[in-house]
């Protein structure tokens, strides 16, 4: 992955999620790469981007974690994951890729989003298959809260 | 290969007797028929029974997020089937598209599904006897020979019977292959040796038979010394691992072999064990290439520039895996401008070290380097550092990748690779040599490091111009 796209990912993951955690405290863990299938937590929520590039960002978390977000970015305390808590995963997951797609912007390329997909469940794989045959290298940035852990998986390439 | 080369024998033999005996009956018994098409001026062959009809067809419609060679959709009566130019996908020249014009089409199908394939000339349906198909022969250069089902005479014309099914699933193939590898080398746990390539037609199991015999007797073969020093020299291929992540293979071991004996010599006898990170430095350190990790001289500038052949392709890919901090990548678009001012330079400049990579794009120049022979791409910035103009920036894509992950590259013209394939462990070393050999152009050329050795059996030549050494396609 180009390193132009690493910066603007990692650090608007960082501060959007802190900033909509209300300044509690954010960690980041060490980034690495990853082209096998990988399970996801519980709950997924994946931004597909187009133009100069094509690719796709994903946030994982737990469905522990996920409740605990949507409820400190509601205000109340959500008992179970419904259409309001989705909504709110969803749109944190527009927000962060909205704006790392700005900053890109600024820097000189044209990237455009679609509509966040959310994806809930239990035991469940994203493949690593793209294209035909070839398995997509992803860079993941882990993101330690105190109300859990999210990993944001971004998987870009050039088109040629 | 003892059982390939008997049953090769059989079938000559029954040819041969075929020709003596009854030249009609073998004329007469024809119970395979294949359609017979051209790729660049050559002639290829596929099965008839898979294909499904042949059609003159353009203005595919483009799909995004596809591999190169797939040219999109078309509308076949109301279905809709993938279409895929198999000059792209084997890395043949394409003759230029002109706008409009129909290609020739051959609609497959394969198992359940449909394909078209775009090649450029069809020429007919040919029957031949099924006995006569003869295994490839590695001489057919184009085509990974993966792909090759086997080679036929027809009308004294010498048709190259593609395998369409391995085609089309060629990524199982590739999954059996690696899951194979992996096991050896968890179970094995040998320094070195190589892996042979596996016939496309032995049955799966003796293939991995075979492999695991060459891999033991390989592995006593590695290093035949009296016991003690290649015992010594066993425990410093580990240290070296455990220390700096180098891997004792065919790659180097002629390398680490006579650098044993220098170190001997250095050391003295009993003191040869590497204890430390700093032993291990001290071992390798004329392991490194001339300007490996630094700005490149004039003089090694000047070596590489001769080396480089002629090409007046419009745009030049180059592969550099490794960059670093990025001194050699800036180095090697230089050269390459001198090199080639005509045409369009595209490096792609990868590296796993995230810092070092991240900062390569903004790198500034010492003086003193910038005054040398690279003065001509050079710009001064606002606040008097000095940098690399524009033309020379935009030229390089720097990317955080692991080679032994699968890349989207194009095809590639230049291999720029030095010291960094005995980085990786032995199982990555063939998996990224092998991606070398899909990647590269027929006339392009590999660079590797000056103590590194690509064993002829992994499809390259070598040449050397100079004091440089490099590779090509076989």
């Amino acid at each position: 992955m180009r390193v132009e796209y690493i910066n603007p990912f990692v650090e608007t993951s960082y501060r959007v999620l802190k900033e909509v955690l209300g300044g509690t405290d954010v960690k980041r863990g060490d980034l690495y790469l990853k082209s096998t299938a990988m399970p996801v937590m519980g709950v997924a929520a994946l931004v597909g981007l187009a133009g100069d590039v094509e690719g796709r960002v994903l946030f994982d978390m737990t469905m522990d974690t996920a409740l605990n977000i949507s409820s400190r970015m509601n205000g109340e305390k959500l008992p179970e994951f419904d259409d309001l808590a989705k909504a709110t995963i969803s749109e944190l997951a527009n927000l962060i890729t909205a704006q790392a797609v700005t900053k890109l912007h600024e820097l000189g390329f044209k990237f455009d989003l679609t509509p966040p997909a959310l994806f809930v469940g239990q035991k469940m794989e994203i493949a690593a298959l793209g294209g035909t045959s070839e398995n997509v290298e992803a860079l993941i940035v882990p993101l330690i809260t105190e109300y859990g852990k999210i990993e944001v998986n971004v998987a870009i390439r050039e088109r040629t | 290969m003892e059982a390939e080369n008997t049953a090769e024998n059989q079938q000559v033999n029954t040819t041969t007797e075929d020709d003596s005996q009854n030249k009609k009956e073998s004329i007469t018994v024809i119970d395979f028929k294949m359609v017979t098409f051209s790729l660049s001026g050559k002639d290829y062959a596929i099965d008839i029974m898979n294909v499904k009809e042949i059609a003159k067809a353009g203005r595919f419609t483009y799909v995004p997020n596809t591999l190169p060679f797939v040219l999109g959709v078309y509308n076949l009566r109301g279905d809709i089937i993938p279409i895929l130019d198999l000059r792209l996908f084997f890395n043949i020249q394409v003759p230029e598209h002109i706008d409009n014009k129909l290609e020739n089409l051959l609609i497959l199908s394969v198992g359940e599904q449909t394909f078209g394939v775009v090649v450029d000339k069809i020429d007919k349906v040919v029957g031949v006897q099924k006995s006569k198909i003869q295994p490839p022969h590695p001489l057919f250069g184009d085509i990974n020979i993966k792909y090759i089902y086997g080679v036929v005479e027809a009308n004294k014309r010498l048709y190259i019977l593609l395998d369409i099914a391995k085609i089309f699933n060629s990524r199982v193939f590739e999954e059996e292959k690696k899951r194979k590898l992996v096991k050896q080398v968890f179970t094995e746990n040998s320094i070195s040796s190589t892996v042979p390539q596996i016939s496309v037609h032995e049955p799966e199991q003796t293939a991995g038979v075979k492999k695991n015999d060459v891999q033991s007797a390989g592995e006593t073969e590695v290093f035949p010394q009296n016991d003690a020093s290649a015992q010594e020299l066993k425990f410093i291929a580990e240290s070296l691992k455990t220390y700096r992540k180098f891997s004792v293979t065919t790659l180097n071991e002629k390398w680490v072999q006579s650098r044993f004996n220098s170190w001997k010599e250095e050391r003295g006898d009993g003191n040869t064990q590497l204890q430390n990170e700093n032993d291990a430095d001290a071992f390798l350190k004329p392991f490194w290439s001339t300007c490996s990790g630094t700005w490149w001289t004039q003089k090694y500038a000047d070596a590489l520039y001769k080396l480089l052949p002629d090409n007046t392709a419009k745009q030049i890919c180059v592969w550099n895996p490794g960059c670093g901090k990025g001194q050699e990548t800036y180095s090697l678009a230089c050269v390459l401008h001198k090199r080639y001012p005509g045409s369009k330079i595209r490096i792609y400049a990868q590296d796993i070290d995230l810092l070092n990579v991240s900062n390569a794009p903004l790198l500034t120049v010492p003086a003193d380097v910038a005054a040398g022979w690279f003065d001509s791409f050079i710009t001064k910035k606002a606040n008097g550092e000095y940098t690399f103009t524009q033309e020379i920036k935009d030229s390089i894509m720097f990317e955080y990748h692991d080679c032994m992950n699968t890349n989207a590259l194009p095809v590639i013209d230049l291999i720029l690779a030095r010291d960094i394939l005995s980085l990786l462990d032995e199982k990555g070393q063939n998996a990224v040599i092998n991606d070398f050999g899909e990647k590269i152009k027929g006339n392009g050329t590999v660079i590797i490091g000056e103590n590194e050795i690509i064993t002829p059996s992994e499809g390259f030549i070598e040449k050397t111009v100079g004091a440089l050494r490099a590779y090509s396609r076989k």
